[in-house]
Parts: structure tokens; C-alpha cells; sequence
């Protein structure tokens, strides 16, 4: 590329002609003409049961790509399509956007042979294009030795297990080992990677570390630089053995989980055979005394691991609960508990124990609300052993006295889950007491009296449940229009019937016995002056008056229905008066019954007033009788 | 005759225990009680296990709604906490904790819906009508029908114009009411047998125009709102929020009170 102010430099017109021109050619050229190279990247060799990739790219925005067959190799994965875009501002500020879309393959090698990949097709602004076919030779499979000279090959020579110029996979290998395949979410699980050999090895290097995808991991020999060798004796071999990794792993998700083989690559001693042709050299030196040794890079793959990870059980999971499993312990501490207000205490609180210590959340702590306490400091103090992770974590919180008084941090509990017991646990510390005196030249509001606080709302809960015994009813089954119902409905009113029933009937009862006590009392009023008229003038005065008066008292009660025992003159005057009797007659009543009480106890000898009270009397019976009608 | 026979018939009826599948209700409240005894321990999965097997055998309680609602609560499953709460307002409308705790349910679901405001006097008149639950209404119907007959009973069978004149009113008053509180205990009825209201228990739900999965969207609502039930088409349903929108949906995403 030519700079173009250089050349247009000249005059004006060129320099507009030619700006023209490339603004026409910039637009006018559709973009897809611009060099399209849809390449292939493959290796030209592979050897057989080696992995590799091979990646189809495209410096262009194309879809609908069709990969080729890939005869004599076995997919493992692909095509996995990724996308580059670069945008580029160039001198005349013109943006340059390039796009490269890559499939990669990740194949392995089968059968040895020559194979062809045929062509990958992909489709840019409508246009096919397409890869040339290619071929791709499978050599015999070997490892690369180091040195340039000698290949170890691995999977051959089973039986010659122990020939010294070979390395065999009994010579040297590595093995996963895990302490338990079944576990508990959380529940810590002991995974080492032992290498067995027979052999001088040197350190390893690291091929492929599997993803613990899953797991929260603690290397358990993260300080420990230096293998310890010890001896082992594996299917009836010894071999010397070293621990080349070893981790703790906390299963953070439930359900069948795969570790994927370690790969490690290792520098083993053999010994150099000399294929120099010449038996001679070779028996003579064949023996232990002149060996020459060389290293050889040998791969180790260690065994898959599937792992089974159990859900925490739900039964008897308490709301506190968060997460920690393993066994624990809890301590509370407190710096000071006697302090004055504006003054700072430190409280705390250790967990410690064998577990997932570095997920242990803070338990829940309920400081007293005159307490002013900041976001607690984490520390732990782990120990990683061998035998797991084991330590404490402290929780430091910092808090200040507000107000005067006794407060207390009410006890506080930790639950976890404790897989060997298979149950959930809970410990708890006691409850810390502050004695909080009021600091010199402190105000506090609270007891100046004019100002009054509100009361501080501190969080919002539902309200307990209720635990006064119920009483239970059917489901949806209200009580109305049921039979119950209409038992309680109909009750009133047959109640309300009777009670009439009853009422009148004794009503009539009564009403009856009133008027025949009326109708009668004239007769029997009659009846009594008539024998009254009987003992007139037989000298028996007494008994006259006694008649007299009988008969009139028996009249009025009768008449007005009352008993003679609570007949008095003051009721049957009321009685006379309310059924409209003259006063005159009722002058006349009370004189005839005062003058035959009197009479009846005068000295004797006054028939007349006999004869005469007698007639009054039945003149009198005989008007009322007239006005009670 | 006639007394005993009626006497009978009502002890039949009153002692007639509870059908319960597989439950008495002694065994009830035992269950019930160590329900409490879990809640009170912390353990709310165990506690909503045991109140939940004394629901399912047929008891219910506004208490046992209620103790259900709090664990669920706690166990922070919110769509059913209100549905029990709401089941427990249903038999208890009054009370003042039941209806604390849905408040505070309520403020913990993604829908806050404005329901319509209401007049004064159609508000009073709700709380009024709220007082008691169905049985509660029922019940109070009953006393003042009996207090009705009582009251004319003394207006018919007294002679004296003063005590005739007091009973007049009280008798007149009674049976007025008792027609009110017969009328709400039906109300009331019908809600529990026909149970109109529903909590969406979907996580989100999308109200159509018709009961047609095609057709438009009008609305989303979510998990743990309360709605009215109308029509019914097949799995479909008419539903109506508290802001007055109407809406189709499917009833498996819903709950009936």
C-alpha cells in the first residue's frame, strides 16, 4: 500500500479524482470480494492413538458450515465454532472490522494409514466455499523420547515387565485413590494421586489436571515440595511410591460426579540398549557393571474416579443451618463484660473442628440493640494435614456499648451436619452478660426525658404459631343448612310454639275459672245473706254479722278474682274506683262492713239495725251487681 | 314426646364424630401438638409434617391453617404460607394475628398488585361482614333468632304497655339482624364451598385473552398472588387481581383457598 498523499500531492483535481475513486471503490466493492480464505490447520502426521486438533477457519462472517468425514479418526469433539472480531481504525480513520470464525476438531488417530479429510463447506453472503480435500498420515504409534534417540513405547511388552530397556505400565503408573466414592454434599473427601514405580523417576511434570468442576479443593501438600518415598506392595509387586498430589475435595452439588484422569508425564531411567549389531559388545557389557542409562519421557494417565454425591438429608434440618459439614465445636469469648458506655469490647466466637472450615458462615448472633457492632473479622487457623483439613475459624466482632445497663448476647448455636453420625448436630455456647456503666461525660438521650425515642423496630417476623388445642371441623363443610343447623333453627321456634300453646291454654284455664267464680258470686252472695236472713231474729248476732260480712267479702273477692286473705277495703276500693263505681255506693259498701264489725261485737239488743244492715246489704249487692256487669 | 324426640336428634347430630381418614381426632390434636413442639425446636420441615398429616386427614382449624402458614413461612415457601393463611382467615376473618402474618407474606412475593379502593361504607361494610367466619355467622343467627322468639314471647304474653313497648323493638331489631347474619353466613358459605379465590403457585404465569394458549398475552402475574376465579373452560380459567384486570389462565398454575 502506497500512501496516498504522496502521490496526490501533485494537484488538486488528481486528489479529488482519486479521493473519488477510492471512496466509489470503497463502496462500490462488495465486501465478500475481499480475499475469503476459508483454511484448514492440520498436522500433516499423526501417530496412531494420538490425540489432536485440527481447525477450519474463515476470515469472514459465514454460517451453515459443514464439516467433512473424517474417515480413520474418531471425533471426540467438535466442531466447536469461535468467533474473533478485531476492529481496526486505519490513517484515514476508516474502520476495518475483521471477523475469523474458527471450527476446531479435537480427533484421535485410529489405524495407521494415509486417510483423506474430505472438503468443509461454509456459506458467506450466499456463496459456498469450500476447503480442498486433504490427507493426513497415521504413523505408528510412539512416544516422543527425549534425546532425540530411543522411543519407549508404552503399551507393548507386557510380559517382559521387568526388561530393563523398556518402560512397562507395571514399571511405572499412577493411581487415584479416594478415601470414599459416596459423600455428602460438603462432606470432605481425601483424593491422592500415588505414583507406583519401579524405576529412578525424577519429578514429574503436569500434562492435564482434571477439573475438579463440583468441588471446592484444598491441596493438601501445598507446602510440601518434598515426595516422601515409602514402599508399597501393590498386586504382589513392591514399588517404590510417592504421594504426587493430594487434595481435600467438598462437594459443592449432589448427583453422580466424574474426575477426569490426572495426566502426568515423568523422565524414567532405563537402560540404554545399544543395538550396534555387534552381539560381542553387548554380552560383554551387557552385564550391571557398564550399563549407560538415559531418561525417557513416559506419560501416566491415572485412573477415572466416579464419584457419588449425596443430597443433605432434609429431616431434621434446622432454619440455622448453613451449609457446614463436619464435626464441630463452638466457644464465645468476650475481651471484657464489665465496661462504660462509648467503650468497645471485643467478643469471640470460635468454631473449630474438622470440615469444610473455610464455607463456615458466621452464626447468627443477636446483639443487644444498644450494641453497636461492626462486620466481624474472618481468621482461620487451618491445619492441612495429611488427614484432611482440620483448624478453627474465628469470628472478631468489634462492638461499642450505647446505653447503660445489663445486656446480654443471648447463647448462640452453630448446626452442622455431621456425616459420620449421619445426623444433624448443633452446638451451642452460653450466654455472655455485659455490665455496662454510664461513661463519664456521656449524654444519653434515653434518660433526659425530653426527648423520647420511638420504639426501634428491629426486624419483622410472623407471629408464633398458635398452641391452644383446636377444635376441628370437617374441610369446606360449613355449618350452615346442615343438619346440625336446622335442629339449632327449628329449636327456638318449637320452643316458641310450646311456650304459646302453654300459655294460652292456662290462660283459657284461668279465664274460666274467673267467670265462673264471677257468675257465681252473686248466687253465693245470696246464698250467705239468705241464711244470714235465717239467723235474723234468732237472737244469734253474732253469726248474722259474721254471715253478712262473709257474704259481702265473698262477693268482692269473687267478683274482682282475688283471695280473701289479701281482700282489704283500700284494694277493693281501688278496684270499684277502676271499674267506675259511684262513690256514693262505694260509701255505702264501706259503711254496711264497718257498721256489721262493729255490730257484731256491740252489746245486744238492736234487731232493728239487724233488719236494717241486712237490707242495706242486699240492696247494695244488688247495685253493684248492676254496675260490674 | 315431641321434646325427646327433638333432643335425640340433636345429641345425634352434635355427637356425631368427624369422618377423618385414619385419624381420631385425639390422635389429631397429639400430632398437632408435636407439630408445636417441632415449630418450637426450630425444626419447621418436621413440624409442617406433622400439621400437614393432621390437615390431610380431613381436620381442619383456623389455628391448624395457621400453624401451617408459619412454617411454611419459614421454611420460606411463601405462595403456600398465604394459602394457608388465607384458608385460615376464611374460618377465623377476625383474627388479628392471622391477618399480621399474610401482611407480612404478602410484602414477600413479586406482585404487588393496588387493589381498587373501595368506598367508605362498602368498607365498613366488609369489616363488618368480617367479623366472624361462616360458622360464626351461622352461629350468631342462630341466638338471635332465639333471642327474637324470646323477645316477642314478652311482647305477647305481657299485659303491661311499658314492658310490651321494650320488647317490641328488641324483637323487631333481632329478627332484622338475624336475617343480616343469616345472609352473611351464606355468603360466607358459599366461599368455602365454592372457593372463588386462588393463590398462583407458577413461579410466573401469563394472563391471556381467552382461554386459548394463542391467543394475546395481557398480563404477567407470579407466584403467591391471590386472584378471583370466574369462569371455568375446561383447564381454563377466568381470573380477576385485586386492581379489577380479567384474564385467562390455566388452572394447574392455580391453588383454590
Amino acid at each position: 500500500m502506497k500512501d496516498p498523499h504522496k502521490i496526490l500531492s501533485g494537484s488538486n483535481v488528481w486528489e479529488s479524482a482519486v479521493l473519488l475513486g477510492l471512496v466509489l471503490a470503497f463502496w462500490i466493492l462488495p465486501w465478500p470480494l475481499w480475499a475469503q480464505e476459508f483454511q484448514v490447520q492440520a498436522p500433516r502426521q499423526v501417530a496412531a492413538g494420538q490425540q489432536f486438533t485440527l481447525s477450519f477457519s474463515i476470515n469472514a462472517d459465514g454460517d451453515q458450515f459443514r464439516g467433512p468425514d473424517f474417515k480413520g479418526f474418531s471425533v471426540l469433539s467438535g466442531p466447536n465454532p469461535s468467533t474473533r472480531s478485531n476492529i481496526q481504525v486505519d490513517a484515514r480513520g476508516q474502520m476495518i472490522r475483521s471477523i475469523t470464525k474458527t471450527f476446531t476438531y479435537h480427533l484421535l488417530a485410529g489405524q495407521e494409514g494415509s486417510f483423506t479429510v474430505g472438503s468443509a463447506s461454509i456459506k458467506v453472503n450466499g456463496q459456498d466455499i469450500k476447503t480442498e480435500p486433504f490427507e493426513i498420515k497415521v504413523v505408528k504409534g510412539a512416544a516422543a523420547a527425549s534425546g532425540g534417540q530411543g522411543q519407549a513405547s508404552r503399551p507393548q511388552g507386557r510380559s517382559q515387565g521387568s526388561d530393563p530397556g523398556k518402560i512397562s505400565e507395571e514399571d511405572v503408573f499412577i493411581r487415584a485413590i479416594v478415601d470414599k466414592t459416596e459423600a455428602y454434599v460438603g462432606e470432605q473427601i481425601l483424593i491422592t494421586y500415588r505414583i507406583y514405580t519401579r524405576r529412578q523417576i525424577n519429578l514429574p511434570n503436569t500434562l492435564q489436571h482434571p477439573s475438579f468442576n463440583g468441588f471446592w479443593t484444598e491441596d493438601l501438600l501445598r507446602d510440601d515440595k518434598q515426595y516422601r518415598q515409602t514402599e508399597e506392595t501393590y498386586k504382589g509387586q513392591r514399588y517404590v511410591v510417592v504421594d504426587y498430589k493430594k487434595l481435600a475435595l467438598f462437594p459443592q452439588k449432589a448427583g453422580p460426579i466424574r474426575i477426569d484422569p490426572f495426566e502426568i508425564e515423568v523422565a524414567a531411567r532405563i537402560q540404554s540398549q545399544r543395538r550396534s549389531g555387534d552381539p560381542f559388545f553387548d554380552n560383554f557389557f551387557g552385564g550391571s557393571f557398564f550399563n549407560t542409562y538415559q531418561n525417557v519421557q513416559v506419560k501416566l494417565k491415572s485412573n477415572a474416579l466416579s464419584l457419588t454425591i449425596k443430597p443433605l438429608p432434609s429431616a431434621g434440618q434446622v432454619a440455622g443451618f448453613k451449609g457446614a459439614v463436619g464435626q464441630y465445636s463452638l466457644s464465645a469469648e468476650a475481651d471484657r463484660q464489665e465496661l462504660k458506655t462509648n467503650e468497645a469490647a471485643t467478643i469471640r466466637y470460635t468454631i473449630s473442628g474438622k470440615g469444610n472450615l473455610r464455607l463456615i458462615q458466621a452464626p447468627e448472633i443477636s446483639f443487644p440493640s444498644d450494641f453497636e457492632v461492626f462486620d466481624p473479622k474472618i481468621s482461620d487457623r487451618v491445619s492441612v494435614q495429611a488427614s484432611g483439613i482440620s483448624g478453627s475459624r474465628t469470628f472478631e466482632y468489634l462492638t461499642i456499648a450505647r446505653a447503660p445497663g445489663t445486656h446480654q448476647i443471648p447463647k448462640v448455636s452453630f448446626h452442622f451436619f455431621d456425616p459420620e453420625q449421619k445426623q444433624y448436630r448443633s452446638v451451642s455456647t452460653d450466654s455472655i452478660y455485659f455490665q455496662v456503666e454510664k461513661g463519664e461525660g456521656d449524654q444519653i438521650l434515653t434518660q433526659s426525658g425530653i426527648s423520647q425515642e420511638d420504639i426501634r423496630l428491629l426486624g419483622s417476623d410472623i407471629r408464633y404459631i398458635k398452641t391452644t388445642p383446636p377444635r376441628f371441623r370437617k374441610a369446606s363443610s360449613p355449618l350452615l343448612f346442615t343438619n346440625t343447623f336446622w335442629i339449632w333453627l327449628a329449636l327456638p321456634v318449637i320452643l316458641f310454639v310450646l311456650v304459646l300453646v302453654f300459655w294460652y291454654r292456662r290462660m283459657s284455664f284461668l279465664q274460666d275459672q274467673q267467670a265462673v267464680r264471677k257468675h257465681r258470686a252473686t248466687r253465693m252472695a245470696r246464698k250467705r245473706l239468705k241464711s244470714a236472713a235465717k239467723l235474723l231474729g234468732s237472737g244469734q248476732k253474732e253469726a248474722f254479722y259474721e254471715s253478712i260480712t262473709q257474704a259481702l267479702w265473698g262477693y268482692l273477692a269473687d267478683k274482682f278474682n282475688l283471695s280473701l286473705s289479701l281482700l282489704t277495703m283500700d284494694r277493693v276500693s281501688e278496684a270499684l274506683s277502676e271499674r267506675k263505681v259511684s262513690d256514693e255506693d262505694m260509701t255505702e259498701l264501706k259503711n254496711i262492713v264497718e257498721s256489721a264489725e262493729y255490730a257484731r261485737f256491740a252489746p245486744p239488743g238492736s234487731t232493728q239495725t239487724e233488719g236494717d244492715i241486712y237490707a242495706r246489704a242486699l240492696a247494695i249487692i244488688s247495685k253493684l251487681e248492676n254496675q260490674l256487669r | 314426646m315431641c321434646k325427646g324426640l327433638v333432643f335425640a336428634l340433636l345429641l345425634l347430630v352434635i355427637v356425631l364424630p368427624v369422618p377423618a381418614n385414619g385419624l381420631t381426632p385425639e390422635e389429631g390434636l397429639a400430632r398437632m401438638q408435636a407439630g408445636n413442639d417441632a415449630y418450637r425446636e426450630g425444626f419447621f420441615s418436621d413440624a409442617l409434617e406433622h400439621y400437614l398429616a393432621v390437615y390431610e386427614a380431613g381436620f381442619t382449624s383456623a389455628t391448624l391453617c395457621y400453624n401451617i402458614g408459619n412454617a411454611y413461612f419459614k421454611l420460606n415457601r411463601i405462595p403456600e404460607s398465604i394459602l394457608f393463611y388465607e384458608r385460615a382467615l376464611i374460618l377465623l376473618p377476625s383474627d388479628e394475628d392471622i391477618q399480621h402474618n399474610l401482611e407480612l407474606a404478602q410484602t414477600r412475593i413479586i406482585d404487588k398488585i393496588a387493589s381498587v379502593p373501595q368506598l367508605f361504607f362498602i368498607r365498613w361494610w366488609n369489616q363488618v361482614r368480617n367479623a366472624f367466619g361462616a360458622d360464626g355467622w351461622a352461629n350468631l343467627s342462630l341466638i338471635l333468632l332465639s333471642s327474637f322468639f324470646i323477645f316477642l314471647l314478652i311482647y305477647l304474653l305481657s299485659r303491661k304497655p311499658l314492658i310490651k313497648r321494650l320488647a317490641f323493638w328488641p324483637a323487631l331489631i333481632s329478627l332484622l339482624l338475624f336475617a343480616h347474619a343469616l345472609a352473611f353466613a351464606w355468603q360466607k358459605s358459599q366461599v368455602m364451598q365454592n372457593r372463588p379465590y386462588a393463590i398462583v403457585f407458577q413461579p410466573t404465569v401469563t394472563a391471556k385473552s381467552s382461554p386459548d394458549a394463542g391467543s394475546v398475552d395481557l398480563f404477567v402475574i407470579h407466584e403467591g398472588t391471590k386472584v378471583n376465579i370466574g369462569d371455568q373452560i375446561g383447564d381454563w380459567v377466568e381470573i380477576k387481581i385485586a386492581s379489577g384486570k380479567r384474564g385467562w389462565m390455566q388452572e394447574k398454575a392455580l391453588e383454590r383457598i
